[in-house]
């Protein structure tokens, strides 16, 4: 009852002005960054995290959940209209979406589009709020051998979600681990690889190496490039033009994709979340080949099918509530944005696990309702608002998009500590990623190998310790032989008996 | 194998070797840590060394797959990617050394100096074409002005201003 009561407080946190300006700048920003192609609510994120030193966490955590479910949204817009996904997770959409928009049918697609991601965005939310507390007293029966389980089990299948790059991925995952062990060790008061200098003792932050990963590196790559990313071609500028009146899918269309492929989607892309480092790509691209696997008419996939739409777009918005799950219960980010939240939940003194319920709901519900909020209402507003005006607004100049980002993100740098070395860890982690990012290793695992590592050492240690030093703990307990074996699991179904591709 | 295929392997074969690098590096640093009580096998330098093994068989796999896979052959290469669209690694460095000298001056020319430098720098690295002296100037002053505004009058940052420079 409490609970319900305190979720209910979160919405009437909603209506302070200050913290519903917080969440519509926080959707304005999402859609911005999730449309333009180079850009994604992750850097959105990245960006906006030094700013929370100066914000209170209530807003703070408000315009991540807002800039979360915009960002996944407007990823279909350029996707649609351009034929140039601004997220990845819109790959599927601008398929089918750019197909439509070729027929003279964009803004049709737009709205599918909108419609799908309302539907998955309150499904997700509100399976967020329906479940967070049973995953609550599931997390409380979890004992030491098997939280070093769990996170060894996050960890394998952040690195075999890279599917083509298992390699890679493990090296950049490693190289996050190995920079999280700079500073004082996890169990004992003696520092480690500060290499003699008193800077390092404390060890590495984590914003300059969020700031670095996916701003800085992001800026030399754009830099590196020298076609605009939002270079339009002509026969795509001579296409139809989008009106507000076409937004609104028939009935018949949407009857026709059927209320079970929404729900179905839906329920896909929350628990594809809710599995460490898979995200919205592969929420949309699993979701979309169920569709097209169960449809009526897989001959329209390819051509224009608004199902393949509705599919994807439902499901890479449910998993930005499935993504919170493990995040807020186990510390276990699902995705590269929550790793991001986490950040934010950390810098202002909040510990994930099942005591957060207890003891702080009053400030996670806002960022609850925010999501619910974001999808049912702003989604579809921002649509009709600003939908005829997409291109034009997506269509800023690189040169003055890519200054500014580099601005916000050293500046923010120095917020934290008011020191240029921040700002030189920014950068020098941006290089890093670059090279990273320039030979296909994926950045994102890097992250979050450098958050979920100390928590991965520290587990490992105290089990290993309570034990004798006897490794056969992790075996013995119920809780970390089930993790070992989920762990086995989801090895052999990836790597070893690899889902097939569906053809287009 | 023609030059330019070779040139191709050999560099993406230079992070894979400086990684190694930085592993035995950081291998050798773990080796020497010394605990301050003894907690068996699994002390400080447990992770680190299992990290530096892993990250040794994983890059093993990397240097093996650089090596099997052909290189693209010149022409595949040049259809590929247009002499326009080819990334051009100069623009990232000329960046990096802006943004380096950037860190280096923000406390002494403070941010508005510093910051207005740098922009003027990245609009003229990221090609801001067609566009006059004034414009970028213009550009220029008004992003610096608009993070001002937004840094350290709404969130109250305090930034450096040019004390660096005063007696």
């Amino acid at each position: 009852m409490n609970f319900i009561l305190e979720i209910l407080g979160g919405f009437s946190a909603l209506a302070s002005p200050e913290v519903l300006a917080y969440m519509i700048i926080g959707f304005l920003i999402g859609t911005f960054f999730g449309a333009v192609p180079g850009l994604t609510s992750v850097l959105a994120i990245a960006l906006l995290l030094p700013i929370t030193y100066s914000l209170d966490v209530v807003p703070a955590l408000v315009m991540c959940a807002s800039i979360f479910m915009s960002g996944m949204y407007a990823g279909s817009i350029t996707a649609t209209t351009i034929n140039i996904p601004g997220a990845p997770s819109s790959m599927m959409t601008s398929i089918e979406g750019y197909a439509l928009m070729k027929k003279g049918q964009g803004a049709n697609a737009l709205g599918h589009a909108a419609l799908g991601s309302m539907i998955g965005g309150v499904v997700g939310a509100l399976l967020l709020i329906a479940l967070t507390p049973i995953a609550a007293k599931v997390s409380l029966l979890i004992q030491t051998p098997g939280k070093f389980s769990l996170i060894l089990f996050a960890l394998v299948v952040i690195v075999i979600s890279q599917r083509d790059a298992i390699a890679k991925g493990t090296i950049a995952t490693l190289l996050g681990i190995m920079i999280a062990t700079i500073g004082i060790d996890v169990m004992q008061p003696i520092a480690r690889f500060n290499f003699g200098t008193e800077t390092l003792v404390e060890g590495i932050d984590m914003m300059p190496l969020i700031i670095g990963t996916f701003a800085i590196s992001e800026i030399l790559y754009q830099a590196q490039q020298s076609r605009d990313p939002l270079t339009i071609d002509a026969n795509t500028r001579n296409l139809a033009p989008i009106r507000r009146k076409d937004f609104l899918p028939s009935w018949h269309e949407i009857r026709e994709i059927g209320f079970f492929t929404y729900l179905k989607s839906a329920l896909i892309g929350y628990f594809i979340g809710v599995l460490p480092g898979a995200g919205g790509s592969m929420a949309a691209f699993v979701s979309y080949a169920e569709a097209m696997r169960k449809s009526k008419n897989p001959g329209e996939y390819g051509k224009g099918s608004r199902e393949g739409i509705a599919a994807a777009e439902t499901a890479n918005n449910s998993m930005c509530g499935g993504a919170f799950v493990p995040m807020l219960m186990f510390g276990i980010p699902g995705d590269p944005t929550t790793a991001i939240v986490l950040g934010v939940l950390i810098i202002n003194g909040l510990q994930p696990g099942p005591r957060l319920l207890d003891t702080q709901l009053d400030l996670i519900a806002p960022m609850f309702a925010s999501l619910l909020i974001s999808a049912l209402i702003l989604i579809p507003l921002t649509l009709y608002l600003l939908g005829p005006y997409f291109v034009k607004i997506v269509s800023i100049r690189k040169a003055l998009l890519y200054s500014c980002i580099a601005v916000v993100a050293l500046v923010g740098s120095y917020v934290a500590t008011y020191s240029p070395f921040q700002m030189m860890l920014a950068l020098v982690f941006g290089i890093l990623a670059f090279f990273l990012r320039k030979q296909n290793y994926p950045t994102v695992t890097l992250l979050l190998g450098f958050i979920l590592g100390p928590d991965l050492e520290q587990y490992l240690r105290r089990a290993l310790s309570l034990n004798d030093g006897n490794p056969l703990t992790f075996l013995t307990s119920p809780d970390s032989l089930f993790f070992l074996v989920l762990t086995a699991i989801f090895f052999y179904f990836m790597v070893i008996r690899v889902p097939k591709t569906p053809k287009i | 194998m023609s030059s330019s295929s070779f040139a191709a392997k050999k560099g993406s074969l230079v992070l894979p070797l400086f990684l190694l690098i930085i592993t035995t590096v950081y291998l050798a640093t773990a080796l020497q840590i010394t605990p301050q009580f003894d907690e068996g096998l699994v002390g400080p330098s447990f992770v680190p060394v299992l990290a530096s093994i892993l990250m040794y068989v994983a890059l093993g796999f990397v240097f093996r797959d650089i090596l099997r896979t052909p290189a693209p052959t010149d022409d595949a290469a040049d259809n590929e990617a247009t002499a326009e669209d080819k990334p051009s690694l100069a623009a990232a460095i000329k960046i990096v050394l802006a943004t380096a000298i950037y860190i280096a001056a923000f406390k002494t020319l403070g941010y508005p100096l510093s910051t207005f430098l740098y922009v003027y720098a990245l609009l003229f690295f990221f090609k801001l074409e067609n566009t006059g002296q004034i414009r970028r100037v213009a550009y220029s002053a008004i992003i610096t002005a608009v993070f001002y505004v937004l840094f350290a009058m709404i969130f109250q940052v305090r930034l450096p201003m040019l004390e660096g420079l005063l007696p």
